[in-house]
């Protein structure tokens, strides 16, 4: 593309844009800094008539806003999202923390070998606790013993799912201690491998589910005989 | 107090209405579109960066279509009191963080039925082809049935219709204190004035342009001087910022200013919410304490806080109102039975038992 030394950066970025969106699939940390960008450029209803519906971006809601936020997270946060490290529902989150805190956040998750989804839970688990407690993340991290969340033998700074679980056990202790009790319980059964047993939703009543996985329908019958004799009705 | 509008959007078939003339004397300054150009206002301000801001002085006059008595939607596997609803309009010119209207609206403005004569006929109708049980209405499914009383007057021809039908009960549930309208219409007993309560914290902190808590109360003691029976919801009850001392003096005041002889029943619910009403507020007002506490899937697949501190909750707040009016009548929005069992020691296991054990507020 030839441009013209007197073109002004709106023109040239207009040009850009069309000459790219045609061909590239953008991904959500591109797509919020190009929408960033171009609202820096050219009025807001101008954006959302000529560029956003080749963005794949609803001209109505709040998406707008959250990519606008997105665009403007740390340079780390932003390559984590390119790379599908984190959701962009945890990136929005982040991005009302300071930019030391969103660094922090990504070398914590970077050095502690989580999923996507694990990662962007301890996230967002995080953030809600910093948040009602007004705290600083990395003071919630250093409130951890560092034996807790580490180990040596998985060959990181922090046990991923360790870390996890110290982070779950500060939110909501009295839900933790719950559902740690119900798995403690449901091994204390050594269940047959077909046997399954869930609670309630989230523990919202003393409900318990037992899904059992039959070979075939003798098999089936057999077990149900046997159920309506210990429950006849 | 009347809420500033700055704007009033007509639909071409509602612009012949009384009630359109009459909103247009109450605000003399407000800007008026008409047909197209109005829908053309509400297509651009859906594009503003936060519709809601400007739709919350916004008034859209339209004519109501379809039911306009409905019942209550209630929410899967939770027991519903089974309220009937009649739907005069849907928003609000209030701002509550943690309102569900953010999430359930894509239309900005405050809709209002110009047509309330013909709710007026519906209701009339289903409660004389049903003289023989009792119905339990209240008004707006998605609105503050007092906020905009002052230019639609809807709520004293209801109490009207409502004094020539004692088979039937009307809840007034708002955050303002708009009842002056309502005084000297000689209520016959089934009215009931309902004011949404919470700790002074929540109210002051995230219950924007709603009226004050001593003004609720005010007008609570206002309304029972002049005949109505009051009720008071603490829903959404958001256990932040010392909670227990929080709620206690609000419960404490409303002894102080009611007689509990005059409250037919209190509700309670702890905050809930669909997911999307976080990122929804967060994008509106920031971070929010409230919605950053520890929230669990419930059986809805609304946030909810675990049940066990719910119950904590709960328990701590029945115990106060007990403390005051052993005979109070409380009950949950939207909770199971296992709560139900829990925090009031009380079987609930249906819809149907929740409505007769409120009706009994009526039936003796």
């Amino acid at each position: 593309m030839v441009v013209d030394q007197s073109a002004s950066e709106q023109d040239c970025y207009e040009a850009c844009f069309w000459d790219n969106i045609g061909h590239r699939k953008l991904d959500a940390s591109s797509r919020a800094q190009c929408l960033r960008r171009l609202m820096e450029l050219f009025p807001r209803l101008d954006v959302i008539q000529r560029f956003l519906p080749f963005l794949g971006v609803p001209s109505q809601g709040p998406k707008i806003e959250r990519l606008l936020r997105i665009g403007a997270l740390c340079e780390e946060a932003l390559s984590n999202l390119a790379l599908g490290r984190i959701h962009e529902r945890t990136a929005f989150a982040m991005s009302f923390r300071p930019k030391h805190e969103q660094q922090f956040l990504m070398r914590l998750i970077n050095e502690s070998g989580l999923n996507l989804n694990n990662a962007s839970q301890v996230i967002e688990d995080l953030i809600d606790i910093a948040t009602a407690r007004e705290m600083e993340i990395e003071n919630i991290i250093a409130e951890f013993d560092t034996k807790d969340i580490s180990n040596p033998e998985v060959g990181r700074v922090y046990d991923g799912k360790e870390l996890k679980k110290a982070v779950k056990r500060i939110k909501d202790p009295e839900f933790e201690t719950t559902r740690e009790g119900h798995e403690a319980w449901v091994k204390s059964l050594n269940l047959p491998r077909l046997v399954k047993i869930t609670p309630a939703n989230s523990f919202e009543d003393k409900s318990i589910n037992m899904m059992v996985t039959f070979k075939s329908r003798d098999e089936l019958e057999l077990g149900l005989k046997e159920i309506k004799e210990i429950i006849p009705t | 107090m009347k809420f500033p509008i700055d704007k009033i959007l007509i639909d071409s078939d509602a612009y012949d209405y009384d009630l359109t003339s009459r909103i247009l004397k109450e605000y003399p300054a407000a800007q008026v579109m008409v047909g197209d150009e109005a829908l053309l206002e509400l297509r651009n301000m859906e594009l503003a960066c936060d519709p809601f801001r400007t739709g919350k002085r916004t008034l859209r006059l339209i004519i109501g279509k379809g039911a306009l008595v409905k019942d209550c939607p209630g929410t899967n596997n939770y027991i519903c009191c089974g309220l009937k609803i009649l739907h005069f309009g849907q928003g609000c010119p209030m701002d509550c963080h943690y309102c569900a209207l953010q999430v359930y609206f894509n239309r900005p403005a405050i809709e209002l039925f110009v047509n309330q004569g013909d709710i007026v006929r519906e209701l009339e109708r289903r409660l004389e082809s049903q003289p023989d049980r009792f119905h339990r209405f209240c008004t707006g499914e998605f609105a503050d049935s007092l906020a905009l009383d002052p230019v639609t007057g809807f709520a004293s021809e209801l109490v009207q219709v409502f004094n020539a039908h004692p088979n039937a009960s009307l809840e007034l549930k708002t955050k303002s204190d708009n009842i002056d309208d309502l005084i000297g219409l000689n209520p016959t007993g089934n009215i009931v004035i309902s004011f949404s309560m919470n700790s002074y914290h929540i109210a002051a902190t995230h219950e924007i342009r709603a009226a004050g808590l001593k003004n609720r109360l005010l007008a609570a003691k206002k309304a029972v001087d002049a005949g109505y029976h009051v009720g008071f919801h603490f829903d959404p009850i958001i256990p932040i910022d010392d909670w227990k001392v929080g709620y206690k003096r609000t419960i404490d005041q409303i002894y102080n200013t009611v007689d509990p002889e005059k409250i037919p029943w209190l509700s309670m619910g702890v905050l809930r919410f669909v997911p999307q009403l976080k990122e929804i507020a967060m994008t509106r007002f920031g971070p929010r304490d409230l919605f950053h506490l520890p929230y669990h899937r419930g059986l809805d697949g609304k946030f909810r806080i675990f049940s066990e501190k719910r119950i904590e909750i709960y328990k701590e707040i029945i115990d106060r109102i007990k403390f005051h009016d052993p005979k109070a009548r409380v009950y949950f929005c939207m909770e199971s039975s296992y709560i139900w069992e829990k925090a009031m020691g009380m079987k609930m296991d249906s819809d149907q038992g929740l409505s007769d054990y409120l009706d009994s507020a009526f039936i003796h």
